[in-house]
């Protein structure tokens, strides 16, 4: 079931009222089962996958407490059950690319196998999922949390239908004690209650009315069939309109998630902080996708040492993480590739931090000026648009041809000509996105600015608040890119 | 005080609600095409059980006939829900519909789509039958009955998702109210020369397709259980293109004169009028919107001889 989708219009209230009205004591139940119905809405079979998962990790949670002082069995459980969790993921999203891989590297030295495709389905959030349980079990068996004992309440942990598909990826200590506490929230809350409407609603409007839209333009810039003959302004613009799009399907989806989760009393983690405003691409991979940045930084980088073993290995271990980063985004060379660009990205940020503070030193700049500033957020702007081209390419091959035409077929006359008026999007179309743009900027400036819009958005008065929301709802039904006509473009973080 | 407060809260977000229903409403029948008609929406406008004539079928039946002379001039109050593209199927959801919510003593139906078995034609026609037509069992049924693509059925309930796009194209017509009077009649004044309408001699006859004869057999049902009079007829018309072959129009002929065996034996009148098309002095240079359609003044033409030869005798 997508968010953008009616047939989530009708789910979600319905889910609402009765959860309101049920005794405060079975609330999580209900829950659980509009979570399993939410995910077997996509496919009925796939969610033995997620109660698998989840069964697995919930027992093995009860093992490693029972063998608390046998560091040997508890060691041997965490195994097991990582790799059960880590092979369904390998055989639903990783055998065909890795068949695929070992095909063409024998193909390489002239021998010819016949060819094998397993016929499955990418279960839908199979990665997050799977990322949180692992998350869950880690945290246990570091003895950071205690495990959950009632299996209804693990199992809700896991497959809570807001985040269950695309995240945030939430961490045991911060989710497992709002659900054993749900029967204690107080729903009745108006100011949180429209504050999760709010952010609901400014999250179909980043995926709506923004990312939809600008997904035609870049649909038809990276169409394999026609991408060869557009020039350096068609693909510039087309890459930035990916970096944009990209943003708002994941901030919308998490913005909505964030949104659903509070008005049901569950406060999510986020996910995004104004992640085009980074000054570096650390300070980029801090405010983008935080969840799984940190999950990855506490559950691999970390174990792997860190920066506690010498530069080298913390490079080492830097490439690691961004490899598997981008492995995990999607099995494709293209995806790894934008992962270990990433990693180059940070290994060359790190080694050349003192030259090019001894440089500034030398040259006595101010580094603390609005125009160095504004400099190095356009430069790791700049270097994330161009790595998010090999996310958005169908191989590297086109990506690798798209950078070249970049840079190759200088064609500026076609901002002036129409041209870019034809490929998607008309000029009605470029209004609206461009006037999206501008409140999305400023909604980013204010959070950048250490406001929290959401937060000051609940505290106006009711009728305000009331106008706001009916106003946006209009608005989003008008302009934003669905309907007959329309696939309901699904989130692209579906697919991971 | 928590209770009143409770009581407070929730008559607000009731009142909220209505509002946004009234503003989403509003919203769709702006950004409705209209250019298609919009006559659910005049229908409901009407008192109810006050219309004695409904006339059902396609483009034909609203360029031949003009209610709002029957009704000014003849005394026939009669009610125009006709649709561009308007199937047999969609005349039986009509009529039920319509029966629903009037009970006219009287059917017109125009029966130029009786001779093939298209449920539906384009998504632009298919909309202008169902939009505005009042939610609840009859449009369910026939939604459920025409829509083959499921996905797709939805947006004839909330068809805002199949016209929100028209943002781009609203003009101050959009506006105002529809191109229908308040008795759903069509008035076009645009003329264009219109195409020699050809004669079939011979009475030669060619069976409807079975589907149309399905919907056919349940529109005569209907219309016999509820005491309802089915008229019957076909207004004429030529090619086209200038140029085109007519045989096509003499297969429909065939159709007609099949239709006609058919609905007579049951006391259901049927008039063809290409048999009277020489009657009728239709100016080509004046009478026509388009080679097919009628304009006002061939309309007028058409509906006066209607009446005055007795086909509408209601």
């Amino acid at each position: 079931m997508l968010f953008n989708s009616l047939q989530f219009l009708a789910f979600f209230p319905v889910v609402v009222i009765v959860y309101f009205l049920i005794p405060s004591k079975i609330r999580y139940l209900w829950l659980l089962a509009c979570s399993y119905y939410f995910y077997m809405c996509w496919n009925p079979k796939y969610v033995l996958l997620l109660l698998a998962s989840t069964v697995v990790t919930y027992l093995a949670g009860l093992f490693l407490v029972r063998w608390s002082d046998s560091p040997k069995r508890k060691k041997w459980v965490l195994a097991i059950c990582l790799l059960i969790n880590f092979g369904i993921l390998f055989v639903f999203k990783y055998a065909n690319f890795a068949i695929q891989t070992i095909e063409k590297l024998l193909g390489l030295v002239h021998i010819t196998v016949p060819e094998v495709t397993i016929r499955l389905l990418l279960p839908v959030g199979i990665s997050f999922y799977i990322f949180q349980a692992v998350s869950y079990l880690i945290d246990v068996y570091r003895g950071d949390i205690k495990p959950e004992r009632n299996f209804f309440i693990y199992a809700l942990f896991v497959s809570f239908f807001p985040q269950l598909v695309a995240g945030p990826i939430e961490r045991s200590r911060n989710l497992l004690p709002q659900i054993r506490n749900l029967n204690k929230t107080h729903l009745w809350d108006s100011k949180r209650l429209l504050g999760g409407c709010a952010l609901m609603l400014y999250g179909f409007f980043l995926k709506m009315v923004i990312a939809d839209r600008a997904a035609l333009f870049v649909d038809t810039v990276f169409d394999v069939e026609k991408y060869s003959v557009y020039g350096s302004f068609e693909v510039l613009t087309g890459m930035l309109l990916f970096t944009l799009q990209i943003y708002c399907d994941f901030a919308g989806y998490t913005s909505i998630a964030i949104g659903a989760a509070k008005i049901l009393g569950v406060e999510l983690m986020d996910n995004f902080n104004t992640p085009y405003f980074a000054v570096s691409i650390k300070d980029f991979w801090n405010r983008w996708h935080i969840s799984l940045s940190t999950w990855f930084r506490d559950y691999l980088y970390f174990p792997l040492g860190g920066s506690r073993k010498g530069k080298l290995r913390k490079y080492l271990n830097i490439m690691i993480v961004f490899g598997l980063s981008g492995m995990w985004h999607g099995a494709g060379w293209h995806y790894i590739f934008w992962g270990l660009l990433h990693g180059v990205y940070r290994v060359t940020g790190e080694a050349t931090l003192k030259i090019r503070q001894k440089w500034n030193q030398i040259c006595k700049k101010r580094t603390d000026t609005f125009s160095h500033q504004l400099w190095k957020r356009t430069c790791t702007f700049s270097l994330v648009a161009v790595a998010w081209v090999f996310f958005r390419a169908a191989s590297l091959r086109q990506a690798v041809d798209l950078l070249f035409q970049l840079v190759s077929r200088f064609n500026p006359w076609v901002l002036f000509d129409g041209t870019l008026l034809n490929l998607g999007i008309d000029a009605k179309d470029w209004n609206v996105l461009i006037l999206s743009i501008l409140i999305l900027f400023a909604v980013s400036l204010c959070r950048h600015w250490g406001k929290q819009p959401a937060k000051a958005f609940a505290e106006q008065g009711l009728l305000f608040q009331a106008v706001v929301i009916y106003f946006g709802i209009i608005a989003i039904l008008l302009f934003g890119v669905y309907g007959a006509g329309y696939e309901a473009a699904q989130f692209i973080y579906f697919q991971f | 005080m928590k209770r009143l407060k409770y009581i407070k809260g929730m008559a607000l977000f009731i009142v909220f609600i209505c509002l946004l229903y009234i503003g989403i409403c509003y919203t769709t029948w702006v950004v409705r095409d209209k250019s298609l008609g919009n006559i659910w929406v005049k229908l409901r406008e009407q008192k109810k059980d006050s219309i004695d004539v409904i006339f059902l079928g396609t483009s034909h039946q609203f360029c031949s006939i003009d209610v709002d002379l029957l009704y000014e001039e003849y005394g026939i109050n009669g009610f125009m829900l006709a649709t561009s593209g308007q199937t047999m199927p969609m005349t039986y959801y009509a009529a039920k519909e319509a029966i629903r919510m009037q009970h006219p003593s009287v059917i017109v139906f125009e029966a130029l789509y009786c001779h093939h078995d298209f449920r539906t034609l384009t998504d632009g026609m298919t909309h202008s039958f169902f939009d505005g037509m009042p939610y609840g069992a009859v449009k369910k049924e026939a939604v459920e009955d025409l829509i083959e693509d499921e996905s797709q059925r939805i947006y004839y309930y909330l068809d805002l998702g199949y016209f929100h796009n028209r943002w781009k194209d609203l003009k101050e017509p959009d506006f105002h109210c529809t191109m229908n009077s308040s008795r759903g009649n069509y008035h076009f004044e645009e003329t264009n020369p219109g195409s020699v309408v050809p004669v079939l001699e011979t009475d030669e006859k060619r069976e409807i397709p079975e589907g149309t004869l399905y919907y056919l057999d349940l529109l005569i049902k209907l219309c016999q259980e509820n005491n309802i009079r089915l008229v019957m007829y076909v207004a004429p018309f030529g090619v086209l293109n200038e140029g085109d072959d007519p045989a096509g129009v003499y297969e429909m002929q065939k159709s007609f004169h099949w239709i006609r065996d058919y609905v007579e034996p049951m006391g259901i009148p049927f008039y063809n009028l290409f048999e009277h098309v020489e009657e009728l002095h239709l100016d080509y240079g004046a009478d026509f919107m388009d080679a097919q359609h009628f304009n006002f003044r061939g309309q007028e033409k058409f509906t006066r001889f209607m009446v005055e030869n007795g086909y509408f005798d209601f």
